[in-house]
């Protein structure tokens, strides 16, 4: 009976492991030797080339180019969601009864469906029509209309606006749910003591919020690199390849390009990046439910 | 007991979850032949036939050209007496459906094939070569116009035939021209094309900003930026983007520059509507023509259909644009066989491929112009498509179909969008699409 009631978690997570195991890592290890493959079996050419893909892509200015975007939308947006999704989290705390009737709305953005939001930006953003260039030529602020997302210098930023208003929900909820948690008490304390509330928010909810906000953020960065749908329906990765970030890349070459083997070696590079975030997320959980 | 229950419960989520993820439901939208199989269809070969298209939800919506292809599938299926399984499967999905069907060595046996992709496909080996199965055949190459041939022969060798196509021309509002002094006959030249789409280039309502354009220019999508955007242009300017055994690129050869150099002007005077480089809409272009935001666009004879359907109060008008020659740029599909196909249904695949050649059935198959010369002269005999059929022996696929076509399609969309946007100059922005697809193309 000992040995049964031992080895009963390693048969119940049994499933589980046959599912990573067959739809994640599997795949997984099929791609990367692939990575060193070239041609196709149907072909008759399918070999071994080392590294010639691996040469290839990694000097590829377009994947380069890919990477820069990549990092300047991961973090922009994701900084920018929690500022925001933070800052509103704060105001809800607010005993206002008109928030019964505001907290709701925050959420929107993320109920909408990601392509049927991403395509009304894309008619507001439109540069002779769209209702952006309109209000903003109404309201004296512009004399000609502005390429949004049609000029390269600005596309990043329209993206970004887009990102940032999609995904700030996220945090909202998740910094709201932690301020609950934070003992009344404590802020009675400070008060007696003397602080004022920007003390409070610097030495008390700062410090209590500190692994919620760090788990926020991680799984954050995760999911905004990762991000395809929205940018690639706002704008294709264009103009001139402005907002082309890596998925778009992986997309294009594997899907576009039919250059499956040379699309992992991008993917690899995601990996790593997500691997390493989740790494930090795991640690930071046990962290969390230690305390 | 309770474990054992536990562990039998586990499983059985673990297994409906592997069996759900077998269902594809998510993308395409497939029709069946709806046969039952009976004892004597039991002893018929099945061949099996993938296109790209929708299903009518309903018989009420079935269009002309479904219905047709519906006629000619029963035919096919009565007269050479096979059970032949049909899949349509949405646009969008169907690149994708068949590269994965083929990679796992399932999937149809007969397909059609854009142009576009077709050289990757022929890489890979999904397609089977037909050279062989053409020498005994009803068809012969002589029957296709020779521009449209070129698409299936990759170096003598012949993988399947060309279906359909459609060749571009120049679409205009033959009021707003006659207004600003102009009258296009059946051939325009460049320099009349600028001067009256600069002429119809107004601030209507005296706001300050530009409402009415002259020219309808796509430069966000990569195929209408190479089919009715520079690749037009560089074919009327005799320029061709690679030399004839496609191991050198040539965007930096005079005519190419040169046409580059007219589609920059154009947008430097500032003809083309406001995101012209980011737009890909083609309908949101011909809307605009419609609603006289727009003089003049290029476009194929389905966008002449599109704009007349909506009747706009104008009088619309086609032409022919010029520089050294009048010449358009075709695309279209193919019919192939897969490689997979083994013998005997390769054979008969290719009778029923033999079939859908012959003229009448051609013309039921496609709804827009059929690529060989004789069902083409019965098809499309409106007087509307008079123009569109008078350039198709001078039309040609603007870069040699191979197996980097869609990836040097894009990277010369984003090269426009960059000289266009004015982030690179006309020479610098081709000497660096150039060198990258001369890298690309030497791998």
């Amino acid at each position: 009976m000992d040995y049964r009631h031992k080895l009963l978690p390693y048969v119940l997570l049994l499933p589980a492991i046959i599912g990573i195991a067959v739809f994640s890592f599997y795949p997984f290890i099929i791609n990367v030797i692939n990575s060193f493959m070239a041609g196709t079996t149907q072909a008759g050419n399918l070999r071994f080339v080392g590294f010639d893909n691996y040469r290839y892509v990694l000097r590829d200015r377009i994947l380069i180019k890919s990477l820069v975007n990549t990092v300047n939308w991961t973090f922009t947006v994701t900084i920018f969601q929690f500022l925001v999704g933070f800052g509103l989290a704060l105001f809800c705390t607010s005993k206002l009864k008109i928030m019964k009737l505001v907290k709701p709305l925050y959420i929107l953005p993320w109920a909408i469906p990601g392509v049927v939001a991403t395509l009304a930006w894309r008619w507001m953003y439109n540069g002779d029509y769209g209702i952006i260039n309109s209000m903003l030529f109404q309201l004296g602020l512009i004399k000609a209309n502005i390429g949004w997302i049609s000029n390269p210098s600005l596309a990043m930023m329209s993206v970004i606006i887009v990102g940032v208003w999609k995904g700030f929900p996220f945090y909202l909820l998740m910094t709201f749910a932690g301020l609950q948690t934070i003992p009344g008490e404590l802020f009675e304390a400070a008060k007696i003591d003397g602080a004022n509330q920007r003390q409070s928010f610097w030495h008390i909810t700062l410090p209590q919020m500190k692994v919620v906000l760090t788990m926020a953020l991680t799984l954050g960065f995760i999911w905004t690199s990762n991000y395809y749908d929205g940018i690639y329906a706002l704008t294709g990765g264009g103009p001139a390849r402005s907002t082309e970030t890596l998925p778009i890349y992986i997309y294009n070459t594997a899907f576009s390009y039919y250059r499956m083997n040379d699309a992992v070696i991008p993917s690899i590079i995601l990996f790593i990046f997500a691997a390493s975030l989740g790494a930090v997320y795991l640690k930071l959980k046990t962290k969390g439910d230690e305390l | 007991m309770k474990k054992v229950l536990l562990i039998v419960l586990v499983c059985v989520l673990l297994m409906s979850t592997l069996l759900a993820c077998g269902n594809d439901t998510t993308t395409t939208t497939t029709a069946q032949n709806g046969q039952t199989t009976t004892e004597a269809e039991g002893e018929k070969e099945t061949v099996t036939f993938w296109l790209p298209g929708t299903v009518p939800a309903s018989p009420d919506e079935e269009t002309e050209s479904y219905k047709n292809m519906m006629l000619m599938f029963d035919k096919i299926r009565d007269d050479l007496n096979i059970v032949l399984d049909f899949e349509m499967i949405t646009f969008a999905a169907y690149d994708d459906r068949c590269n994965t069907a083929l990679s796992a060595n399932t999937g149809p046996d007969i397909l059609m094939v854009n142009s576009v992709t077709l050289g990757a496909f022929v890489d890979k080996g999904f397609v089977m070569e037909t050279t062989d199965l053409m020498e005994n055949s009803s068809i012969q190459k002589d029957d296709f116009f020779p521009g449209l041939f070129k698409h299936v022969d990759f170096n003598g060798k012949v993988f399947g035939l060309p279906l359909d196509t459609g060749t571009r021309a120049l679409i205009y509002n033959k009021d707003m021209l006659s207004e600003n002094g102009f009258e296009f006959g059946k051939e325009v030249t460049w320099d009349e094309m600028y001067d009256a789409a600069v002429a119809s280039t107004q601030d209507t309502d005296n706001d300050g900003i530009t409402d009415v354009f002259g020219y309808g220019f796509l430069g966000g999508e990569s195929w209408m930026n190479l089919y009715e955007g520079i690749g037009m242009f560089a074919i009327q300017n005799q320029a061709q983007f690679f030399n004839d055994d496609l191991t050198e690129a040539q965007f930096t050869s005079p005519e190419v520059i040169e046409a580059v150099e007219f589609v920059a002007k154009m947008n430097e005077a500032g003809v083309f509507p406001q995101d012209a480089a980011t737009l890909t809409d083609g309908d949101f272009v011909s809307d605009m023509f419609v609603s006289g935001k727009i003089a003049m666009f290029t476009g194929g004879h389905w966008a002449l259909d599109y704009v007349l359907e909506k009747e706009p109060d104008f009088e619309v008008g086609v032409a022919l644009a010029k520089n050294k020659q009048i010449g358009s740029s075709t695309g279209g599909w193919c019919l192939n066989l897969a490689a997979k196909a083994e013998d005997e249904i390769a054979e008969l695949a290719w009778s029923v491929v033999e079939y859908v050649f012959v003229p009448e059935n051609l013309i039921l198959f496609t709804n827009i112009m059929p690529a060989t010369i004789e069902a083409n002269a019965l098809a499309m005999q409106d007087s509307r498509y008079d123009l569109y059929k008078e350039v198709l022996p001078f039309s040609t696929h603007p870069i040699t179909i191979n197996k980097d076509l869609p990836e040097i399609a894009k990277m010369l969309r984003d090269e426009m969008q960059s000289i266009l946007l004015g982030e690179v100059s006309v020479e610098e922005g081709m000497q660096r699409l150039n060198d990258d697809v001369n890298t690309l193309i030497s791998r």
